[in-house]
C-alpha cells in the first residue's frame, strides 16, 4: 500500500488529484485547498516539497533536517511547523508532535486550511498519548473550521 | 630475484624478528656452548652483539608498524558556521557577501572557474561554491551569479546556463578547530587525490630514485658527501622522501650520527613493509609546510588552502613549483615573509619541471610570470570567534570526551552567523569607547548573545569588548543582577491571574520585611510616586514601586515560577527583592528568558550545534529543534506589545536615535543598584539581542540600561538590518479603548484615549470594543477577493 501510495504521490498530476480526492472524501461537500504553499516561489517551498517527499518515504531524519533548513530562511512559514509535526508525529513522539502543531497554529495567520490539519493531527497525538479528551476537543475544533 | 621478492623475504625475516622481540624471554635460545675458553668469549660477544643488533632492528620495526598500520595523526575537530543561504529577497549587500566569501576562504580571481573562486563586477558577484558535505547529504559546487539591487539579492542564477535558482547554499566558513596538545592541523588526503604534476615535481627535486631505491640512495648520499666536503658545510642532502619521512614521523631534528643510523634502518623497513604510494601519501600528508599563528600547517592540503585559499587539485604549476620549494625551508621560503627568496626558488623549481617535460613551454612561460600569492584579500577566520567557539566547546563537552575532540576528525556544524558576530563585535568595541568617553569611566566590559527568534538559534557571542582575548567569557560567565529585566515576570504572572493591561496598579510606597537582613523600602528609579497607573504603564516606565505592589498581590512565589518557566535556571529565592531584579544571570541565560517572550510564548531551547558529523562525513548526532508552548499565546502577546511600548514611549525611546520606529522593536532595559549593571534584552522581527555592560570589578559604571546596553543593541540591530516586528493578534484577543479617567494624576495615561488589546472577555466596564490598528506591513492587509479565493482553489 505505502509503495503504490508513493508512486502516485510522486506524480504531480496524481499528487493533484490525490490532494483533491483526499480533501473531498474528508470534507464531505465542501472543496477544501490542500495545504500547498501559497507563494510557490517562496525559498522554502522547494525545500518544503523536499521535505514531504522525504516524509511520505519514511526518512524521517533527512525530512527533520530539510524542515530545520526552510524554517532558516523563512522562520515564519507556519506550514513548515506542521510538517516538523507530521516528522514527529511519524517518528512516534507524540509530545512533540503537539507543541509543533501549537507552534504552526499560532502561525497559520487567516490560513484555516493550516489550521485545520493542525487539529486533525493534533487529535491524532492526543489519541496516540491517550488523553480522549484533548483529542476530542481537537476533533471538534478541525470540524468548526 | 626482483626487489619485490626480496621484499617479501625481508619482510617476513624483519617480522619474525619483531615478534622475537615482543617475546624477548625466547632471546636465550640464541646462546650455545663452546668449549674454548677464547672463542667461548669470542662467540659470546659476536651473539650478544648479533642478538643485541637484532633485537634493535626488530624493535625499530614494531614502531614503524604500530604507528603505520594504526592511526596516522591525531586530527582535531573543525568546526564550522552556518552555511550561507542565498536566495532572491536576503537582506545582504555585495560588500557583506564579498566578506563572507573571503571569510571562508574564497580567492578573487578575475576567470571564475575553479571552486572557491569568487569576482565580482559592480553590484554582481560571480562564484563557484565547493563541495560541502552536510548533516543531509552532500552539496555539490556550484558556479552562481548574483545580483544586487538596493540592500538585497535581486536574482541568483546559474552562471553555466542562466536558469534562476530559488535557493543556493554555499560551503560554510571554518571558524576553528580543537587541536590535541601537540598543535599540528592538517587535510588527509589519499593518494589519488595527489595532482600528478606534483608528484613528478616532488620526486624529481627531493629524490629522483623514489620509484625504485629501497628506501636509501647510496648514490645521493655519496653526491651530497662529495659536494659537501668541497664547501665545507652541509649544503646538500641526500636523504631520500623515505628517509625524510621516517625523520619526520618517528625522530628528532637532532643532526647525529645515531639518528642517521635509525633514519637509514627505518627507511629500509619501511620500504620493506609499505608500498611506494602507501608512503607518498604519508610523506604528503604529514610534511611541514609553515606556521599560521599557534597552527602548525602539514601536508600539501592544508598548505594549498593556506597559501592559495585552493583544493590541492586546483593548483596551477607556479603554485606546486611555491609548494615543492618550500619543503627544503618551509619558514625561509614562507611566500608571505620572504616573497623574494621564495620567487627564487620557485624559478629553480619551474626549471627542474621544463627540463623534465612536466611543464610545457608555455605553461612555464605563464607560471614565471604569474603572482606569487594570487589573492591579495585575505581574511582568516580561523579561531577567530573565541567566545563563540567556548560555548561550542562546552555544549559538546556533554556529548564527547576530550580525546574524541581532539583526535577523530569530528566535523562541527555550527549556528554562527559571521556577518552577525563580527557586526557584534565591532559594535560593542565602538560603543564601550564612545560610552567610556561620556562617562570618564575606564574599564567598562561587555558581553552580547544574538540568537535567531524563532528557532533559537545562537548566531553570535562576545565575550568581552576585545574579541580575540580568550580570557574572562562574559556572556557565558559573567552572573550579575538583572535589575528590570525580571520585570516582565512579575507582569505576565499578573496577566495569566486576572490582570489586563489596563488594570490600576498602586505605585505608592511600600515597606517589606526582607529575611535576614533590614526592612526593605524599594523606590522609584526617579524618586516619584506616580499613584494609581495601569498596568502597561508600570512595565512601560519600570516603576519599582508599582511592581512590588503588583508582585506581592500575585505571589513572589508565582512569580518565581513563572521566570521558571520562561527559562531562567539556576536557585530562584522568593524574596521581594527579586520581583526588582535581585537575582544573578548571564547573558546566556537572559537570552533563554527573553527568547521565550521573542516566539510567543514557546519555550525553545537555545543551540549552537546543529550536528556533528564524522572524517567520513557519516552524521553521528543532529541536535533537532524542540518548542514548549508554556505560556497562552493571548498573555505573552499582551506583555510584548507591552514591550513595544517601552521602546516607542517607555525607557528605551532613546533607540529613536538609531532604528526607524517602524521596526517596532520589543525590550526591556535593566539597571542594577549603584549603576553596576546596564542591561537590555529585546527583539524584532528576526533577532533576539541580550547586551550587559559593567566593570569586572563590580564597581558602578554611571550607566543604565537605557544609557548604556540601549546603545550597544541599537547600533547593533541598526547595522544588522533587522526586520521589523510584526505581532499578529492570536485568536482570542479583543481591543477597546480606554478613556484613562480611572487613572491618578501622576499617571502618563490620566485622560489618554488608549487602544489596548484584552484577552477575550476581560474588558473592563466603560471601555469601547474597537477594531484592532492597523499595522504598517502587508501582512495585516485584509486578503484581496482573489487571495482569499485562491485559498479555496486546490492549484
Amino acid at each position: 500500500m505505502t509503495k503504490i501510495k508513493k508512486i502516485i504521490y510522486f506524480h504531480p498530476v496524481s499528487l493533484l488529484l490525490l490532494l483533491l480526492l483526499q480533501a473531498l472524501l474528508l470534507n464531505g461537500c465542501a472543496v477544501v485547498a490542500p495545504v500547498e504553499e501559497r507563494t510557490p516561489s517562496s525559498p522554502a517551498a522547494a525545500l518544503l516539497a523536499e521535505a514531504e517527499e522525504s516524509l511520505q518515504a519514511e526518512d524521517y531524519s533527512r525530512a527533520e533536517l530539510q524542515v530545520e533548513r526552510a524554517l532558516r530562511v523563512e522562520p515564519r512559514n507556519g506550514r513548515a511547523w506542521h510538517l516538523m509535526a507530521q516528522i514527529r508525529y511519524g517518528q512516534g513522539d507524540y509530545g512533540q508532535t503537539v507543541q509543533f502543531c501549537l507552534k504552526s497554529n499560532t502561525l497559520a495567520d487567516n490560513d484555516r486550511n493550516l489550521s485545520r490539519q493542525n487539529w486533525k493531527l493534533l487529535e491524532k497525538a492526543y489519541t496516540g498519548m491517550g488523553e480522549t479528551s484533548k483529542a476530542e476537543e481537537a476533533r471538534q475544533k478541525a470540524a468548526a473550521l | 630475484m626482483n626487489w619485490s621478492e626480496s621484499k617479501k623475504i625481508l619482510g617476513k625475516f624483519f617480522t619474525d624478528i619483531g615478534n622475537r622481540y615482543k617475546n624477548l624471554g625466547n632471546a636465550k635460545g640464541f646462546t650455545k656452548k663452546t668449549r674454548s675458553p677464547f672463542k667461548h668469549v669470542f662467540f659470546f660477544l659476536l651473539l650478544t652483539a648479533i642478538a643485541g643488533l637484532t633485537l634493535y632492528v626488530g624493535y625499530l620495526d614494531s614502531v614503524i608498524r604500530q604507528k603505520f598500520d594504526g592511526k596516522r595523526w591525531s586530527l582535531p575537530a573543525v568546526v564550522y558556521a552556518r552555511p550561507l543561504e542565498l536566495f532572491k529577497g536576503l537582506a545582504i549587500t555585495a560588500d557583506l557577501l564579498e566578506e563572507e566569501l573571503l571569510l571562508a576562504g574564497y580567492r578573487q580571481e578575475s576567470d571564475v572557474k575553479d571552486p572557491g573562486g569568487y569576482d565580482r563586477s559592480g553590484d554582481t558577484i560571480r562564484l563557484a561554491s565547493r563541495d560541502f558535505h552536510f548533516a543531509d547529504g552532500l552539496e555539490k559546487s556550484m558556479q552562481l551569479t548574483v545580483s544586487f539591487a538596493g540592500n538585497r539579492i535581486e536574482s541568483i542564477r546559474s552562471t553555466e546556463n542562466g536558469d534562476t535558482l530559488s535557493l543556493a547554499r554555499l560551503d560554510p566558513a571554518r571558524i576553528g578547530s580543537f587541536h590535541p596538545r601537540r598543535h599540528e592541523d592538517r587535510i588527509l588526503i589519499t593518494r589519488k587525490e595527489l595532482p600528478e604534476m606534483l608528484v613528478r615535481t616532488l620526486t624529481e627535486v627531493e629524490d629522483k630514485k623514489f620509484t625504485s631505491h629501497i628506501g636509501l640512495d647510496p648514490l645521493a648520499i655519496l653526491r651530497a658527501a662529495f659536494v659537501n666536503l668541497r664547501a665545507g658545510a652541509a649544503v646538500q642532502g641526500g636523504s631520500t622522501l623515505t628517509q625524510q619521512l621516517v625523520k619526520n614521523f618517528f625522530l628528532t631534528n637532532e643532526r647525529t650520527l645515531w639518528r642517521k643510523l635509525n633514519e637509514a634502518v627505518m627507511a629500509l623497513l619501511l620500504e620493506v613493509h609499505y608500498s611506494k604510494d602507501d608512503i607518498l601519501t604519508a610523506y604528503a600528508n604529514e610534511i611541514f609546510l609553515g606556521q599560521d599563528g599557534g597552527r602548525a600547517v602539514h601536508g600539501f592540503a592544508l598548505a594549498s588552502q593556506f597559501y592559495f585559499r585552493r583544493d590541492l587539485n586546483d593548483l596551477k604549476a607556479d603554485q606546486i613549483a611555491v609548494l615543492v620549494g618550500m619543503v627544503k625551508g618551509p619558514s625561509y621560503y614562507d611566500p608571505r615573509l620572504h616573497p623574494e627568496r621564495c620567487l627564487q626558488r620557485r624559478g629553480v623549481i619551474l626549471d627542474v619541471m621544463r627540463q623534465q617535460n612536466i611543464i610545457t613551454e608555455l605553461q612555464y612561460r605563464q607560471a614565471r610570470e604569474a603572482e606569487l600569492l594570487d589573492s591579495s584579500k585575505i581574511m582568516s577566520g580561523f579561531n577567530r570567534f573565541p567566545a563563540f567557539l567556548d560555548l561550542v566547546r562546552r555544549q559538546l563537552a556533554r556529548d564527547y570526551h576530550e580525546e574524541d575532540l581532539t583526535s577523530d576528525g569530528l566535523k562541527i556544524l555550527t549556528t554562527l552567523d559571521p556577518r552577525v558576530q563580527k557586526l557584534v563585535e565591532y559594535q560593542l568595541a565602538e560603543s564601550i569607547a564612545e560610552l567610556e568617553k561620556k562617562t570618564g569611566r575606564k574599564g567598562l566590559e561587555g558581553a552580547v548573545v544574538v540568537s535567531a527568534r524563532e528557532n533559537g538559534e545562537i548566531l553570535a557571542v562576545a565575550g568581552g569588548r576585545k574579541p580575540l582575548q580568550s580570557g574572562f567569557n562574559r556572556a557565558l560567565d559573567a552572573s550579575r543582577p538583572v535589575g528590570s529585566l525580571i520585570k516582565p515576570a512579575v507582569y505576565l504572572t499578573a496577566l495569566t491571574n486576572g490582570y489586563t493591561l489596563a488594570s490600576p496598579v498602586a505605585d505608592t510606597p511600600i515597606t517589606l520585611a526582607n529575611p535576614g537582613s533590614d526592612n526593605w523600602a524599594p523606590a522609584n528609579f526617579d524618586h516619584k510616586l506616580h499613584g494609581r497607573v495601569p498596568l502597561l504603564e508600570a512595565l512601560v516606565f519600570s516603576y519599582n514601586l508599582a511592581t512590588v505592589n503588583l508582585g506581592i498581590d500575585v505571589g513572589v512565589e508565582n512569580v518565581v515560577h513563572t521566570a521558571e518557566r520562561l527559562g531562567a535556571e539556576g536557585e530562584l529565592i522568593p524574596y521581594p527583592s527579586f520581583l526588582l531584579g535581585a537575582v544573578s544571570m548571564t547573558p546566556l541565560e537572559v537570552a533563554q528568558f527573553y527568547q521565550t517572550f521573542a516566539s510567543e510564548g514557546f519555550y525553545v531551547p537555545q543551540r549552537v550545534i546543529n550536528s556533528v558529523l564524522a572524517a567520513d562525513n557519516r552524521l553521528l548526532q543532529s541536535y533537532g529543534l524542540s518548542v514548549e508552548q508554556r505560556f497562552d499565546p493571548q498573555h505573552v502577546f499582551l506583555i510584548n506589545t507591552a514591550l513595544q511600548r517601552v521602546m516607542s514611549e517607555g525607557t528605551g525611546t532613546s533607540l529613536s536615535r538609531y532604528l526607524p520606529s517602524s521596526l517596532q522593536a520589543a525590550g526591556k532595559t535593566g539597571t542594577s543598584d549603584d549603576l553596576r549593571d546596564s542591561w537590555f534584552a529585546g527583539f524584532t522581527g528576526d533577532l533576539l539581542g541580550v547586551v550587559w555592560l559593567g566593570m569586572d570589578d563590580n564597581q558602578p559604571t554611571e550607566l543604565t540600561g537605557s544609557s548604556g546596553a540601549l546603545l550597544v543593541w541599537g547600533k547593533m540591530m541598526a547595522g544588522l538590518d533587522a526586520q521589523p516586528l510584526e505581532l499578529d493578534d492570536p485568536p482570542g484577543i479583543e481591543w477597546a479603548r480606554v478613556d484613562g479617567t480611572d487613572y491618578g494624576t501622576g499617571s502618563n495615561y490620566r485622560g489618554r484615549r488608549e487602544l489596548l488589546p484584552f484577552v477575550e472577555g476581560t474588558i473592563p466596564g466603560g471601555a469601547v470594543q474597537a477594531s484592532a490598528p492597523a499595522q504598517t506591513g502587508d501582512k495585516s492587509r485584509e486578503p484581496g477577493i482573489i487571495d482569499r479565493l485562491r485559498k479555496w482553489l486546490p492549484w
